[in-house]
């Protein structure tokens, strides 16, 4: 079974970052200032060894694929941003293509939404609007893409480069751009390509043009999948903050049926969810979460994946997701654990069942 | 002393003799039915005195039956056979009811245990199918056993001569169908109630398909027991829409119909995006359940409505499973939260160790 961690790109500084959050701005920024807001909620969370990297730093990237490949992780899933011609944050890619390191798989997600000032992607204080031109547009995303496709370590399906739209239904004309892209694919010599479009929590609309969906987690099953009551309310500052509760989020990912619309599914897992960093007591955190836990519930979900999906992936949410508490890499409250829970689940998993493999 | 003489009596001792016979003749006319009545009556406190002390003691041996605590209970399954469409995994039963009782013994309905129930102490007998009855030897021993004897049939389809057999030497019969409830009450059987085989989840369970089980509609049932199928299968909200068939009559609709075989159900089922279960089967039911699929069931006649949590959508009517699947084909993840709380349900409320609780207790009451 190969785990694909989501890798957020947003750890170093960029200008537009200065110009809209203040000078100096990254992912920890938000990090660093969070807060606990009830007894059980814990807050800020501090890397291990205070180790607040700067992904444009060679070594930090190099550690990050050192720590994966040691503990299981099978490839990272980069978020890519493009805006109409506009990147954001490609810096970290660009640099991991021109130097071939680190030597470890990956692929992206082309996280198509606008950015905005509530960090919710959607149509109100916006920073960076999100639009998606058209066929000239189109054909140049392409050719931004294409070095990554082209690069040996990039991960593929059928011999073709996997790459996941967080939004599909965001994309007036979604199934005409993935045929140009198809197209173009087998011009360059690609052999095609392997879409994936996203099931999270916004509309997921059509499937036409896609291989294959990805579930992403715990947003596909807070907005569609929760089969027991698991909300709850903590008065924070006199205003409400949900909470909800790690087990039942974890039981309803594993109670879910695989069948959905008749599409190949890969399924979804997440280490934990708070994203108060970014949104205070307007955001969401779960309460319960253990690293013993978590191996309990990655372990059985890989075995779902296995027997009841037919899946060779699991797209795990995240391996550095700090401002919405979802990270694998180590922190000084649980130091390596969440990373071994994920060596121990595919070793479990293995062991469970020693004759599959993925590799078709 | 001189012996009083036997004296002929006078004329007045005559009439005084007759005076009181007459007086006793008319006391008993009165007296005798009194005294007749109050003989009677204390006869039928006597009786109903018995009466009571019987009842007090079935009533006591009741009370120790219930007491009977499960896990001390002494279990013969008898297996019998099943129609091609209600087998069931008798291991799966047998599993499940180790978990509840002290030992489960399992022989064959064809097999030679007369003399093995007639040297244990077996406290209930489970005789399971209806297909085939016990041979005469076998019969006997059950009908003489103190034991307590439940049959669980596999009566989907009406009763047969053998079920009625069967039902008749039982205590307590357990159907697949409500509908047959009223046959067995006929016969005489006191206790019988619907209790739905378990999905065998060793068959029945989600996975993948190949492509060739994919349908976007699979309808499910027997046309000649289910017209209703049929018009489905004709209606406009189904035309361009991949459609599969199980059950029988569906080659008389014609050539355009693909229908699966009993033995690929699990992989029609897992490969349906909509189920339409028009087979009036709750063990069916299950089974669809039990491959997460989603489920629309057709109810009927007496079978009012079902047991609560199954999460199954119910129609009785062509326009309404026409609205139900025109709405649901549209809503993919509606369909896929339905789906997974039935599987849910299947497995924590539907599994063979809750049925196999549910007789138990029906039985030890």
């Amino acid at each position: 079974m190969k785990i694909i961690a989501f890798l957020l790109p947003q750890f170093h500084r960029i200008e537009e970052n200065d110009r809209w959050w203040g000078e100096g701005f990254t992912e920890w920024t938000n990090v660093r200032r969070a807060r606990s807001l009830y007894p059980a909620h814990k807050q800020p969370r501090v890397p291990a060894e205070e180790n607040y990297y700067d992904l444009t730093d060679p070594a930090a990237r190099a550690r990050q694929a050192e720590l994966a490949r040691e503990y299981g992780i099978y490839g990272f899933c980069y978020y890519h941003y493009w805006f109409a011609g506009k990147q954001l944050l490609e810096k970290p890619l660009g640099e991991v293509l021109r130097s071939g390191e680190p030597e470890f798989p990956f692929c992206l997600s082309w996280a198509n939404e606008p950015w905005t000032r509530r960090w919710d992607g959607m149509d109100s204080e916006i920073l960076m609007p999100q639009s998606y031109g058209e066929e000239d547009d189109w054909t140049r995303h392409f050719e931004c893409l294409l070095e990554a496709f082209r690069d040996p370590r990039y991960i593929r399906v059928d011999g073709k480069p996997l790459l996941s739209i967080y939004r599909p239904a965001h994309i007036p004309r979604c199934e005409e751009m993935l045929l140009h892209w198809r197209k173009l694919a087998v011009q360059n010599g690609l052999g095609g390509l392997h879409l994936v479009r996203t099931l999270g929590g916004f509309r997921s609309g059509t499937s036409a043009g896609f291989d294959a969906s990805v579930e992403f987690e715990p947003h596909y099953t807070f907005a569609h999948g929760m089969l027991q009551p698991h909300w709850d309310r903590v008065r924070v500052d006199g205003r409400p903050h949900l909470t909800v509760d790690y087990d039942r989020v974890w039981s309803s990912i594993l109670h879910r049926s695989p069948h959905r619309q008749g599409e190949r599914i890969y399924p979804g897992a997440f280490v934990n969810w708070d994203n108060t960093p970014r949104k205070g007591a307007e955001g969401q955190s779960t309460i319960g979460m253990t690293p013993a836990k978590f191996e309990r519930y990655l372990t059985r979900q890989l075995e779902k994946a296995r027997r009841e999906y037919g899946s060779e992936f699991v797209f795990l949410n995240a391996w550095n997701e700090w401002a919405e508490g979802a990270y694998l890499e180590p922190d000084q409250e649980h130091g390596y654990r969440c990373l071994e829970a994920v060596r121990q689940a595919l070793l479990k998993q293995s062991k469970a069942s020693p004759a599959a493999d993925y590799g078709d | 002393m001189k012996k009083a003489s036997k004296l002929k009596p006078t004329a007045t001792q005559a009439s005084n003799r007759w005076l009181v016979n007459q007086m006793k003749r008319a006391l008993a006319d009165k007296l005798d039915p009194v005294i007749g009545a109050v003989a009677d009556y204390h006869r039928s406190v006597y009786r109903s005195l018995q009466e009571s002390l019987r009842l007090l003691q079935d009533f006591r041996e009741q009370n120790e039956r219930g007491r009977r605590v499960p896990k001390k209970l002494k279990v013969l399954l008898i297996e019998g056979a099943f129609g091609e469409n209600e087998s069931i995994s008798v291991n799966l039963l047998e599993d499940a009811l180790r978990h509840l009782v002290r030992e489960v013994v399992t022989v064959k309905a064809s097999g030679e245990w007369a003399k093995d129930m007639e040297d244990q102490s077996y406290d209930l007998a489970i005789v399971l199918g209806g297909e085939e009855l016990p041979s005469e030897e076998n019969m006997a021993a059950l009908q003489a056993t103190s034991a307590l004897k439940a049959v669980w049939l596999s009566d989907q389809d009406g009763v047969t001569d053998v079920e009625r057999r069967l039902a008749q030497a039982a205590d307590h019969v357990f159907t697949q169908n409500r509908e047959n409830l009223i046959v067995y009450q006929s016969l005489g059987c006191e206790s019988c109630r619907c209790l739905p085989f378990a999905a065998d989840t060793e068959l029945y369970y989600p996975r993948q398909t190949e492509r060739g089980f994919g349908s976007d509609v699979l309808l499910v049932g027997s046309l000649y027991r289910n017209p209703l199928l049929g018009e489905l299968a004709r209606s406009p909200v189904l035309a361009n829409l991949q459609i599969r068939t199980l059950g029988e009559g569906w080659e008389t609709l014609g050539d355009w119909v693909v229908s699966a075989t009993e033995a690929e159900a699990a992989e029609y089922f897992n490969g349906a995006k909509l189920v339409v279960n028009g087979s009036f089967s709750l063990h069916r039911a299950h089974e669809i359940s039990a491959c997460g699929a989603f489920q629309l069931y057709q109810e009927r006649g007496i079978s009012a409505s079902l047991d609560s949590d199954t999460h199954w959508l119910l129609y009785r009517s062509l326009p309404e499973a026409e609205e139900l699947i025109k709405r649901f084909l549209l809503e993919p993840d509606e369909r896929r939260w339905m789906a997974s709380r039935a599987l849910m349900d299947n497995k924590y409320h539907h599994s063979f160790l809750q049925q196999g609780s549910e007789l138990l207790r029906t039985v030890f009451a």
